[in-house]
C-alpha cells in the first residue's frame, strides 16, 4: 500500500501524471507508460531548431521533430522541460517566452500561454492540485490554473530560478543566480545571491535558504513527491557540483553529482564533471536511498566502451515510473573528445537492473524527458 | 644615368605627392596620395607606384610598346590586389561599403543586416581576425576581438578601397601593414592641392527606406601656400525597421525588425603642411559615435529585445614623409586611438534588471620607414613599428585583469624590378610582450615571418604570371586570452601559410574597347593552431589551440569598357570566387573536410553600366551560394544561397563653378529574402536617393 502511494506520487513528479486535476477526469493511478518525449533545446546559433523526439515503447521507434510534424509550426527557441498533468502536456520555452499547452499523446496545440510583465522566461514545471507551477527566470514562480489555462498568480523567489520540484505542500525552487556568474551583483562572489526558495503552495508564501556555503548555484531539482533534492553546480572552479537533500530549512549533502533522477525511494546520481575533453570512463552512476542517503548501488548501468551501451557525455537521466527503465541522453563527441552541442544526440535505454536495451537518436540539445502515461479512458 | 634616374624618381614621387594638383575640381581634387586607386597607377601607394611609373618609363627606354591605356595596378601586382577607386565605385553603382566589398573577389562578408548591422570580412577562408584593415596608411587595431567592424566607414569620403592578399610590390609601408594574411585598404580623400586657393564645399544629402537620413558636409581650403585643411561632418539616422517574411512551417507572417534604430555621427579634421618641396606632414583628428539598438536574432513568438550598443572611437594621427634625399625616402607615423564599446541590455533576468558591459581600449602607435633606391632595378625598405595596446572594462574586479600588449614589428624588404619581372622578398620580425595588471599574463611571442612574390611578363603583351607565398600568424586577441572563464593565457598564435599562383592580362585598348583586364588566381592556404572555443559544458567554454584548417580556391575578375558611340559606353565588371574551406583537425570529427560554417563555395558579383550624356544607368547583382550554420554541414542548418540585384540611375549637372550630382538607387529589386547570418534577415526591396552639391 505504502509502496503504491510512493509510486503514485512519483508519477506525479516524473511521469507528470495527475490524480487530482480539477479540469478533467484523469485516472487515479497509472499502470502503463506508452513511451516518452525528449525535450531538445536545439542550438539556435547554428540554426538547429528546438524539437521534441517521441519514443514509442510499442514500436521501439523514435520520431524526430514530433511537435513540428503534428502542428506544422516550430516549437520555438529554448525548449526546456515538459510535464504531462491531467489531460494536458505543458512545455516551457525559455527563449521564446511561451508555455505550450498540448495534447499529451499527439502534441497537438491546445493553447499557448505567453507570460507578460515581470515574470517571464519559463524554465521548469511541476504540478499539484489542479495547478501547474512554472519557474520564471526573471525571479518568479507562476501558477497556471489548469482549468482556465491562464497564469493565475506569481510569487517572487530568488534570482534566476531554474528547476523546481514539489515535496508535500512545498515547492522547492533552485535559484541559480546564473546571470551573476561574474559576481558583479554580490561583491565579486560568483553566484553569490543563489538560494533555494521553499514556496508553501497552500499559503502561497516563500522562505529562502540563502547561504552560499550550503547552497551555491543550484540548477537542478527533483523529488519523489515527498522528499526533494537539488544539485548545486558550484562555481565551475574550486567548488564541485554536489547533490543535496532539502530538509526543512536546511540542506544535507548526499554526494558529488551533476545529473539526477528521483524515483520512489531511490535517487539516481550521475557524476560526470566538466572537463575540456570528455572522460567517460571516470563517470560514476550511483543510487542512493532518499531516506537515509546511503549508497544503495555502486553502478546502476552496465556498460562497456566496446558497444552502444557506452555513455560519452550525459546531459539527462530519467527513470520510467512504471517499468523503472533508465534512460540517459548523451552528446556525441568529436575526434578530440569534445561534446558537439549542435549535433543530434543519442539516448540509451537500460532496464531496471541496468542492462542495456536499446539506443535511439534524439534531437540536438536534449535536456529533459517526459514519460507518456496511458490514459485509462483511451 | 643612375643619378638622372633617381632624380626622375624624386620628380615622379613629388608629382604623385601633389597629384591633386592635376585634378583641379571635383572629388578627385582630394585624392589622397596614399590611396591605392586603380584609376591612376601613380596615385597608388606612393613611392612604389613611382617604381611602377618608372617601369613604364624604363619600358619606354627599351622601346617597349606602351599602350595608351594606363597599366592597371591589378595587372602588375605580384600578389593579388583588387581596387575600387571612388570613381570606379560610382561607375559600377556601388551603394555602400558592404556592397563594395562584395565587388571584390575572395572576400566573405558577415553582415547582420540593415544600416546598423555589423560587418566583418574574412579573406580566402582565413578568419576575420586575420584580415587587417588599413585606414589612411595605418592599420586599425582591435585588441579585444581582433575584428574590425567595417560598417562604421561610409563611402562618402573614401577615395579608394582595395584588398591586398599576401605581400606585393608595395614595399614602402609600415611593418604592421604586412602583419596580416590579407588587408582591406581604405584611403580617404584629404585636402585641396597647394596652389588651389578656392574654397571647396561638398554638401550631400541622402535619404532612403525605413527613415534612412544621411547628411554629409565637407569643407576644404588651402590656407597658405604650404597649408591645406579639410573638415568633414556626417550624421546617419536610420529607423531600420524593415519588413521581412518569417517562415514558421505553415505559418508565414510578415514581420518587421524592431529595436534597430541607429544614430551615428562622424567628424574629421585633416591638415596637410608642406614644410619643403619634397616633404609633407599630414594630420588627422577623427571622432565617431554610433548609438544603436540591436535587433538581435529573430526569436519565434518572442519579439522583446532591449539590447543597445554604443561605439565611440577617437583617433588622431600624424604622417610625415620626406622624399628630398637622392636615394632615400623616409616616413614617420604616429597615432593615438581610443575606442569604447558600451553594451546595454534590460531584462528581468539580470541582477537589478540591467546588464552593462563597457570595454575601453587604447592604442599608441609609432612607425618609421626608410626606402633606399640604390639603382633603377633595386629597392629596399626597412620599417620599424611600435605599438602599445590596453583594455579595461567595467566588469567586476575579480575578472578584470587589465591586459596590455607591447608590439615591436620590424620588416626588411627587398625588391627587384626590370622590364620583364618584379620580385620582392620580405622578412617580418615580430615581438609581442604581454602584461596584465592582475593575474597571469598571456605568453609573449617573437617570430620571423617570410613572404615573397614574383610577377613575370613572358611575352611583350601585358600578360603577367604571378606567384606569391606568405607565412604569417595572428596573435591571440585579448578576448582569446582573458575573456571571463573562456580565455586562456597559454594560447599560441594561429599560424597561416598561403600560396598564390595566377595570371593577369590587360588587353591593348582599341577604339571600341578599353580597360579590359582579366585576372585569375588559384590559392592554397593552411591554418594550424587555430584558436577555437571548446566547451567544458554548455555554459563554460575555453579557448584552445586545437584546430587545423585548409582553404583552396580560385578568384577571377573580368572588367572591360566598350565604347559604343560617341559619348556612350558600356562598363562591365565582374568577379567570381570559388572556395573550399575545410576543418582538418581530426579525421574522426564530424566536420572534417566539410565546409566551414558561413562560407559559401561560390560567390560573385557583376555589373553593367551604360554611360551616356543623359543619365548613367547601372545594373548590378551579387550572389552567394548556400552555406551552413554548422561546420558539420547539418542539412537542417543549411542557409539558402541568394542573388541580390540592384539598379542605379545618376546624372551630374555641371554649372559654372559648381556641380550637382543626383543619384537614385534601387536595392534588392526582386525583394529577395535572404540571410547572411542565421536568424538575421536582410532588408528586402529598398531605395536610396542622393543629391551632392559641389563647389
Amino acid at each position: 500500500m505504502r509502496k503504491s502511494l510512493i509510486l503514485a506520487s512519483a508519477l506525479l513528479m516524473l511521469g507528470g501524471m495527475a490524480s487530482c486535476s480539477d479540469d478533467d477526469k484523469a485516472p487515479e493511478a497509472v499502470e502503463t507508460t506508452t513511451g516518452f518525449y525528449t525535450i531538445n533545446g536545439g542550438n539556435k546559433k547554428s540554426k538547429v531548431p528546438a524539437s521534441i523526439t517521441a519514443y514509442d515503447y510499442a514500436t521501439g521507434r523514435e520520431t524526430q521533430d514530433a511537435f513540428y510534424a503534428k502542428n506544422q509550426v516550430r516549437i520555438g527557441d529554448g525548449a526546456q522541460k515538459a510535464i504531462i498533468y491531467g489531460s494536458k502536456m505543458y512545455i516551457a520555452m525559455y527563449t521564446s517566452n511561451v508555455i505550450w499547452v498540448v495534447e499529451p499523446e499527439t502534441l497537438g496545440i491546445i493553447k499557448s500561454i505567453q507570460p507578460t510583465g515581470e515574470a517571464t522566461l519559463p524554465r521548469a514545471l511541476a504540478a499539484k492540485n489542479g495547478k501547474v507551477y512554472v519557474s520564471m527566470y526573471t525571479g518568479y514562480v507562476a501558477c497556471v490554473d489548469t482549468a482556465s489555462l491562464t497564469i493565475e498568480k506569481n510569487i517572487k523567489v530568488g534570482p534566476n530560478p531554474d528547476q523546481i520540484a514539489i515535496a508535500g505542500d512545498d515547492l522547492i525552487v533552485a535559484n541559480s543566480d546564473g546571470q551573476n556568474s561574474k559576481g558583479g551583483a554580490s561583491d565579486g562572489v560568483k553566484y553569490g545571491n543563489s538560494s533555494i526558495s521553499i514556496v508553501n503552495l497552500s499559503a502561497w508564501t516563500q522562505t529562502e535558504i540563502k547561504d552560499i556555503d550550503r547552497v551555491l548555484n543550484p540548477t537542478d531539482a527533483a523529488s519523489n513527491g515527498e522528499e526533494a533534492f537539488v544539485i548545486c553546480k558550484g562555481n565551475y572552479e574550486d567548488q564541485p557540483s554536489v547533490v543535496k537533500k532539502v530538509v526543512g530549512n536546511d540542506v544535507k549533502e548526499v554526494c558529488k553529482g551533476t545529473l539526477m533522477a528521483c524515483q520512489g525511494d531511490e535517487l539516481y546520481v550521475i557524476n560526470a564533471p566538466y572537463s575540456k575533453t570528455a572522460t567517460p570512463d571516470k563517470y560514476t552512476y550511483q543510487v542512493y536511498s532518499t531516506k537515509d542517503l546511503k549508497l544503495k548501488k555502486e553502478k546502476f548501468l552496465q556498460m562497456s566502451p566496446d558497444n552502444d551501451s557506452w555513455i560519452l557525455s550525459p546531459n539527462c537521466v530519467a527513470v520510467d515510473p512504471v517499468s523503472r527503465d533508465i534512460i540517459v541522453l548523451s552528446y556525441v563527441l568529436d575526434g578530440s573528445g569534445t561534446a558537439q552541442y549542435a549535433l543530434p544526440m543519442y539516448g540509451n535505454i537500460y532496464d531496471k537492473d541496468g542492462a542495456f536495451k536499446k539506443r535511439f537518436e534524439c534531437g540536438a540539445g536534449g535536456r529533459a524527458i517526459t514519460f507518456i502515461p496511458k490514459r485509462m479512458n483511451q | 644615368m643612375v643619378r638622372k634616374f633617381s632624380d626622375s624618381i624624386r620628380q615622379s614621387l613629388w608629382a604623385i605627392m601633389s597629384c591633386a594638383a592635376t585634378f583641379p575640381t571635383g572629388n578627385a581634387a582630394y585624392a589622397s596620395c596614399l590611396s591605392l586607386e586603380d584609376k591612376q597607377a601613380e596615385s597608388s601607394s606612393m613611392p612604389d607606384s613611382a617604381n611602377e611609373k618608372d617601369s613604364v618609363r624604363v619600358a619606354e627606354l627599351d622601346e617597349y610598346t606602351v599602350v595608351s591605356d594606363r597599366v592597371r595596378k591589378e595587372v602588375i601586382s605580384s600578389a593579388p590586389v583588387f581596387n575600387l577607386s571612388n570613381e570606379r565605385m560610382k561607375t559600377i553603382g556601388v551603394t555602400d561599403i558592404s556592397d563594395a566589398l562584395h565587388r571584390l573577389p575572395g572576400l566573405n562578408i558577415k553582415d547582420y543586416g540593415g544600416a546598423g548591422g555589423m560587418r566583418t570580412v574574412s579573406v580566402r577562408g582565413f578568419g576575420a581576425n586575420h584580415t587587417g584593415v588599413i585606414y589612411d596608411g595605418i592599420v586599425l587595431s582591435d585588441c579585444q576581438s581582433g575584428k574590425i567592424d567595417l560598417s562604421r566607414y561610409s563611402l562618402d569620403n573614401v577615395g579608394g578601397l582595395s584588398v591586398t592578399i599576401g605581400d606585393n610590390g608595395d614595399i614602402f609601408i609600415p611593418a604592421k601593414a604586412s602583419a596580416s594574411a590579407a588587408s582591406i585598404v581604405i584611403s580617404t580623400m584629404s585636402v585641396p592641392a597647394p596652389n588651389d586657393s578656392a574654397w571647396h564645399l561638398t554638401a550631400q544629402f541622402r535619404a532612403g527606406s525605413w527613415r534612412f537620413l544621411n547628411p554629409y558636409l565637407k569643407l576644404g581650403k588651402t590656407l597658405t601656400k604650404n597649408l591645406s585643411c579639410s573638415l568633414i561632418g556626417e550624421f546617419t539616422h536610420a529607423k531600420n525597421n524593415y519588413p521581412f517574411t518569417l517562415h514558421n512551417g505553415v505559418l508565414v507572417t510578415r514581420e518587421r525588425r524592431n529595436n534597430s534604430r541607429m544614430n551615428s555621427g562622424h567628424g574629421e579634421l585633416n591638415v596637410r603642411w608642406r614644410p619643403t618641396q619634397a616633404s609633407t606632414l599630414d594630420g588627422k583628428i577623427y571622432y565617431y559615435d554610433n548609438d544603436r539598438q540591436l535587433p538581435g536574432a529573430v526569436v519565434l513568438y518572442n519579439p522583446v529585445v532591449n539590447e543597445r550598443l554604443r561605439d565611440r572611437n577617437f583617433f588622431s594621427q600624424l604622417t610625415y614623409r620626406n622624399l628630398s634625399l637622392e636615394k632615400f625616402s623616409f616616413q614617420w607615423l604616429a597615432k593615438f586611438n581610443w575606442d569604447a564599446s558600451l553594451y546595454h541590455d534590460e531584462n528581468g533576468k539580470y541582477p537589478g534588471g540591467v546588464l552593462d558591459e563597457n570595454y575601453y581600449q587604447r592604442e599608441a602607435y609609432f612607425s618609421a620607414s626608410a626606402l633606399y633606391l640604390p639603382s633603377d632595378k633595386l629597392s629596399f625598405n626597412y620599417s620599424a613599428d611600435y605599438s602599445y595596446n590596453n583594455l579595461n572594462s567595467n566588469q567586476p574586479a575579480t575578472v578584470e585583469v587589465k591586459p596590455r600588449r607591447h608590439s615591436i614589428l620590424q620588416s626588411f624588404t627587398g625588391k627587384f624590378k626590370n622590364s620583364r619581372m618584379q620580385a620582392m622578398v620580405r622578412l617580418l620580425w615580430s615581438v609581442y610582450d604581454n602584461e596584465v595588471k592582475y593575474g597571469e599574463s598571456a605568453k609573449d611571442e617573437s617570430r620571423l615571418s617570410p613572404s615573397a612574390s614574383v610577377s613575370f611578363q613572358p611575352f611583350w603583351s601585358l600578360f603577367f604570371i604571378r606567384a606569391s607565398y606568405k607565412n604569417i600568424f595572428r596573435m591571440p586577441t585579448f578576448n582569446d586570452n582573458y575573456y571571463f572563464r573562456m580565455g586562456s593565457v597559454s594560447l599560441k598564435p594561429e599560424d597561416s601559410n598561403q600560396v598564390n599562383l595566377g595570371f593577369t592580362y590587360q588587353m591593348p585598348a582599341f577604339s571600341w574597347l578599353s580597360a579590359a583586364v582579366f585576372t585569375a588566381d588559384a590559392y592554397y592556404n593552411t591554418v594550424k593552431n587555430k584558436i577555437v572555443a571548446i566547451p567544458q559544458n554548455m555554459y563554460i567554454w575555453s579557448m584552445m589551440n586545437l584546430g587545423k584548417a585548409r582553404a583552396f580556391g580560385m578568384d577571377i575578375t573580368a572588367n572591360a569598357t566598350f565604347h559604343l558611340l560617341r559619348n556612350q559606353s558600356l562598363v562591365f565588371a565582374s568577379n567570381y570566387s570559388w572556395q573550399r574551406v575545410q576543418p582538418r583537425t581530426n579525421p574522426a570529427d564530424p566536420d572534417y573536410n566539410k565546409q566551414v560554417a558561413y562560407t559559401p563555395q561560390h560567390s560573385g558579383a557583376a555589373s553593367i553600366s551604360w554611360q551616356n550624356p543623359w543619365a548613367d544607368v547601372v545594373f548590378h547583382a551579387t550572389g552567394v551560394s548556400e552555406r551552413y550554420g554548422t561546420n558539420a554541414n547539418l542539412p537542417v542548418t543549411r542557409i539558402k544561397g541568394y542573388i541580390e540585384c540592384g539598379a542605379t540611375l545618376m546624372r551630374t549637372f555641371r554649372f559654372h563653378g559648381y556641380s550637382l550630382d543626383l543619384r537614385f538607387d534601387l536595392l534588392n529589386i526582386f525583394d529577395k529574402q535572404y540571410e547572411v547570418v542565421v536568424d538575421y534577415p536582410m532588408p528586402g526591396r529598398s531605395w536610396k536617393a542622393t543629391a551632392t552639391f559641389e563647389l
